[in-house]
């Protein structure tokens, strides 16, 4: 279908009937990438609102449930960063708004803050909270509060950017990571930036604008001239068409993950800008997008150990030690809160390698253990729907006759080491 | 439906026991006082219960039993399949031997019980019970109720065969001796064991349990419900671990000397008492003629007695744990106690503490000085007026330690708090230039200089975190060294420690008790201000829902309300060594409201 349609045929929203069938694996295809996983439940009910309605629905802001603002409570109070890597894996697999979760995912590893340097897990939490309250917003707005944001500002040493002598972490980070790319943006550019955004500063654990350490002198960036401060430059990066063109590039990889033409680019950078960079809006029209629905967008991401982990656990609707849970997805190389540098994962292909192949190994063989620990899985539910329930949930699209012959054959009735070898297939390892 | 094959075998036993009325030559027959002189001296070991049948009627005509089955852990039991087996089961006895089971528990062992076991020369057990039944209509009535069970139960004839003994007539059926003495049943699997007994009850010999040496160290004025005494000797695989040596040196200062104690044990006894206000556990190590091996007196040193933990108590505590070691004795002689890596292990611990006492040798110059208990206690956090209280809400702890003179000794504590404190500032200032240091602060209480960290948290937070329940302080005061996680608690021990002085009413040193000590009320208490946390983290911890985790919970509050404490004391007394286990119940319809 892409290779006969323009890019903007191809971000077109997705017609029933004419660009494919509205069915179960359609649904369960948007629930993975939208959510975690699809569990049963969510995919009737994203089957019935329907490919247009559905992702607004997912994306919607709820209230939290009594149980998770107990945890949110109870982790923030402990302030350990495995007390919030807890809080928010139990958000993920048992929270009322998984789409927005997912999506704070996503920001947390564009703007790649770690505790290890930040040590507050409670300002990791709050930032966290940050992305979930406004990522589906404007992305001005998210900006704006993440320069602000005191675990960023710790991250990237806002307090030892000072008049005379700027630090120019933030600034750098905010052109090539956060808003323009390389090749958007000069090496004056950057040091003139920093220079706007000294004395943002952190002081009891909330931003402060320290005056006296704020350069108030006139600034050049792309070549403009004033005395700028840093909202300035915000403005500056998000009203650069680079800018549009970068968020909207990323989310289409994450959402996607499709190959990304320089006309596809543009047009996506187009969408971003018609919606007044509205993240949400952006996301809703990528996911209804014949481009999403075709073919070629099926499986074609490799899992991040989130969606792996999380995804596994949601689709066989378990309960889940969320203790756990972060320390599994650490070993399969995703240690959330905690990403490996200011570029965030490598992603993709990079998931997987001997280790982390392994770990996800050892997850799926601990599904059908019964140890205290373990995940406590509705076995009675899954024997009920029988081996041909179980290969629906899992793989609703269908899965290789071959394959599904093997699985069948070598499992016999045990539907445990069903759903280990279901777990294990290179098939499940992408959404 | 079928009988179970134990509650066949149950009546064929009970049924013979009581079917048989064989002549006996009464004129000869002693009066048995105690069962322990009808059980021959061979058993090495024996179970007792003493008015069972009188407890259990007093306990379920109780009003109070009717709290207990109101409780939610009651309904649940009540609507339980375990009540609804019992319930059936008991149906059924009465069914089969037309009379109220309890009647008749109440005369085949609820008045008095002996269960005693030896070892036969083939390597078997033989197994003998005495039990004193009631008056002789009482036996008949039995009897006859048997009579009809076993025939309803088995549908056969109760046939046995017939022996004598020295003109006393027994009987046999299957595997099973049995004889009535003049108001004593006597069962056994051995027809040597009940001649045995046949010739105590007729006073033929004197060799019974009553006067054998091994068990004649069993007091006769203990109370209890039921008493077991053993001969550990004769249990080959707990004879092995007896007196071992340790890898681990704190299991070493724990159990070693319990572990020796059982070394030199020619009997072991424990008891089990019951009543309203608590459960009671005893058991007692007595040491053979050899005595007690001094080698194990570094674990079972003499104290002066100290009103200070008695007093302390009052102030509230959630719980303590009281030591009573000589650990310079035990480290010089840790050899003998520990594996030779664990001894390893121990030098290299006092070199690393030697570092934080300015230089001073740990095992030669710290060590020496020390008194020989050892202390920790807990307390629930006061209540913030006027300000939230740290969530969740931890009680404060603090270890105190006795010297043998804090004055001249006092101040190496000291400089080790200090270098503590100095080490974690560089650590953290090494991880993270902008963290806050933490500072020790000197502050009076009375006349005493102590030490308080302030760990550099920012004032009259909204919700203050776990965090700010701490404030890790230190005190010399008499003749302790006190180190606790709040200053409130440290302050509140201070105060204590001045009031009663470093003696007490007596200096007589005596063994010391080792103890432990938890309130009821006051973990009640803690669980209740920690109630949404503690539901929140079995949430994350098991993966249960919010619901389920609260109502788990509830059922643990529920089961505290019904106690009063926890109590656990081992010592020795004389030539025995004796561990005492108490939990105190709270009786009557009292509601107990949460304490500080």
């Amino acid at each position: 279908m892409s290779a006969a349609l323009t890019a903007r045929e191809r971000l077109e929203p997705f017609r029933p009937g004419k660009d494919g069938p509205w069915d179960v694996a359609a649904a369960a295809h948007l629930a993975r990438r939208l959510t975690f996983g699809s569990p049963r439940k969510l995919v009737q009910k994203i089957l019935e609102l329907g490919p247009r309605a559905a992702p607004a629905a997912l994306l919607a802001d709820r209230d939290e449930t009594p149980e998770m603002k107990a945890v949110a409570d109870s982790q923030r109070r402990i302030g350990s960063t495995e007390a919030a890597q807890t809080w928010w894996a139990h958000r993920m697999l048992r929270g009322n708004s998984p789409a927005r979760d997912k999506l704070a995912l996503f920001w947390h590893d564009h703007f790649a803050t770690s505790d290890t340097k930040v040590r507050d897990a409670r300002l990791m939490m709050d930032q966290v909270q940050l992305f979930l309250r406004r990522g589906p917003g404007p992305f001005q707005s998210l900006l704006k509060a993440m320069a602000k944001d005191p675990a960023m500002l710790t991250w990237l040493d806002g307090n030892s950017n000072r008049k005379g002598e700027p630090n120019e972490n933030f600034a750098r980070e905010l052109m090539e990571l956060f808003s323009l790319g390389v090749g958007n943006y000069t090496e004056e550019d950057i040091k003139e930036a920093a220079r706007a955004f000294t004395g943002w500063h952190v002081k009891n654990r909330r931003f402060w604008f320290n005056r006296r350490a704020h350069d108030t002198g006139p600034k050049t960036i792309f070549g403009l001239t004033g005395n700028f401060d840093g909202d300035d430059i915000l403005r500056a990066c998000l009203e650069k068409r680079a800018c549009a063109e970068f968020i909207a590039e990323k989310l289409f990889n994450y959402y996607l993950g499709t190959p990304v033409s320089e006309e596809l680019r543009k047009a996506i950078g187009e969408l971003y800008l018609a919606g007044s960079h509205n993240i949400g809006s952006l996301v809703e029209k990528l996911v209804t997008s014949r481009e999403f629905y075709s073919a070629h967008a099926r499986r074609s991401i490799l899992s991040s150990p989130a969606d792996f982990a999380v995804g596994t656990l949601r689709t066989l609707d378990a309960t889940a030690v969320a203790e756990r849970l972060p320390k599994e997805m650490s070993r399969m190389g995703m240690d959330i809160l905690r990403p490996p540098s200011v570029k965030g994962w490598q992603k993709g292909r990079a998931w997987l390698n001997s280790n982390t192949l392994l770990s996800r190994y050892r997850f799926a063989n601990s599904l059908a253990d019964s140890t205290e620990s373990s995940p406590r899985i509705p076995w009675d539910k899954i024997k009920k729907e029988g081996a041909e329930g179980l290969l629906t949930l899992f793989f609703p699209e269908g899965l290789d006759a071959k394959i599904r012959k093997t699985i069948i054959d070598e499992t016999g009735n045990d539907l445990k080491l069903m759903v280990t070898a279901l777990v294990e297939l290179p098939e499940h390892q992408y959404i | 439906m079928q009988p179970c094959p134990a509650l066949r075998s149950f009546f064929l036993f009970v049924i013979s026991l009581l079917l048989l009325r064989g002549p006996l030559k009464s004129e000869d027959l002693q009066k048995c006082e105690k069962l322990a002189d009808w059980a021959p001296a061979s058993v090495i070991g024996y179970a007792e219960a003493k008015n069972l049948g009188p407890r259990l009627r007093s306990f379920l005509a109780s009003p109070k039993l009717k709290r207990l089955l109101d409780s939610s852990l009651g309904r649940a039991y009540l609507q339980g399949k375990d009540y609804s087996e019992l319930i059936e089961n008991l149906g059924k006895i009465e069914e089969s031997a037309g009379r109220d089971p309890l009647d008749l528990f109440d005369d085949l062992l609820g008045k008095e019980f002996l269960l005693g076991s030896r070892l036969s020369f083939a390597g078997g057990q033989e197994t003998l019970l005495l039990t004193r039944t009631g008056s002789p209509e009482a036996f008949a009535e039995v009897r006859k109720a048997f009579a009809l069970a076993f025939k309803a139960s088995t549908g056969l004839p109760f046939e046995t065969r017939k022996f004598d003994h020295e003109e006393h007539s027994f009987e046999q059926i299957g595997d099973l001796w049995f004889s009535e003495l003049g108001g004593i049943l006597a069962a056994t699997n051995s027809k040597k064991l009940l001649e045995e007994t046949i010739d105590l009850a007729y006073d033929r010999t004197e060799k019974s349990v009553g006067n054998s040496p091994f068990f004649s160290q069993l007091s006769n004025k203990d109370d209890f419900l039921i008493r077991a005494s053993v001969r550990p000797t004769f249990i080959p695989l707990l004879a092995g671990e007896f007196g071992r040596k340790l890898d681990n040196p704190v299991q070493s200062l724990l159990l070693s000397g319990f572990s020796g104690a059982l070394r030199n044990c020619k009997l072991l006894s424990a008891t089990l008492d019951s009543s309203w206000s608590g459960i009671d556990l005893g058991i007692t190590l007595h040491a053979d003629d050899r005595g007690f091996d001094e080698k194990y007196a570094p674990f079972f040193p003499k104290t002066p007695r100290s009103d200070f933990h008695q007093n302390i108590q009052k102030r509230g505590l959630l719980g303590s744990i009281r030591l009573s070691r000589d650990i310079s004795e035990w480290w010089e002689n840790s050899a003998a106690f520990l594996e030779p890596q664990a001894t390893g292990s121990l030098a290299q611990f006092s070199a690393a503490l030697s570092m934080f006492f300015g230089g001073l040798n740990f095992q030669d110059e710290v060590l020496p000085q020390l008194g020989k208990t050892i202390s920790l206690v807990f307390r629930n956090p006061p209540k913030n007026e006027g300000r939230p209280s740290p969530s969740p809400s931890i009680p404060g702890g603090a270890l105190i330690i006795e010297l043998k003179d804090a004055k001249k000794f006092g101040r190496p504590f000291i400089v080790a708090f200090n270098s503590l404190v100095s080490i974690l500032n560089i650590t953290r200032m090494q991880q993270d230039a902008n963290a806050p240091s933490m500072l020790v602060r000197p502050e009076k209480v009375g006349k005493v200089d102590c030490y308080r960290v302030d760990l550099g948290l920012p004032e009259n937070p909204e919700n203050p975190g776990i965090e700010y329940n701490f404030t890790p302080s230190l005190a010399v005061t008499g003749n302790r060294v006190i180190l606790g996680s709040t200053f409130d608690l440290v302050k509140a021990l201070v105060e204590e420690s001045e009031k009663t002085g470093t003696g007490g009413k007596t200096v007589v040193p005596s063994y010391a008790r080792d103890r432990i000590y938890i309130d009821g009320r006051a973990l009640a208490s803690i669980l209740g201000a920690n109630l949404d946390f503690l539901a929140a983290q079995q949430v994350v911890n098991k993966g249960v829902s919010l619901d389920e985790a609260k109502k788990e919970l509830a059922v643990i509050g529920e089961l505290l309300s019904f106690t009063r404490d926890l109590e656990i004391e081992s010592f020795r007394e004389k030539e025995a060594a004796r561990l005492k286990l108490r939990l105190g119940l709270i009786s009557g319809n009292t509601i107990v409201e949460p304490s500080d």
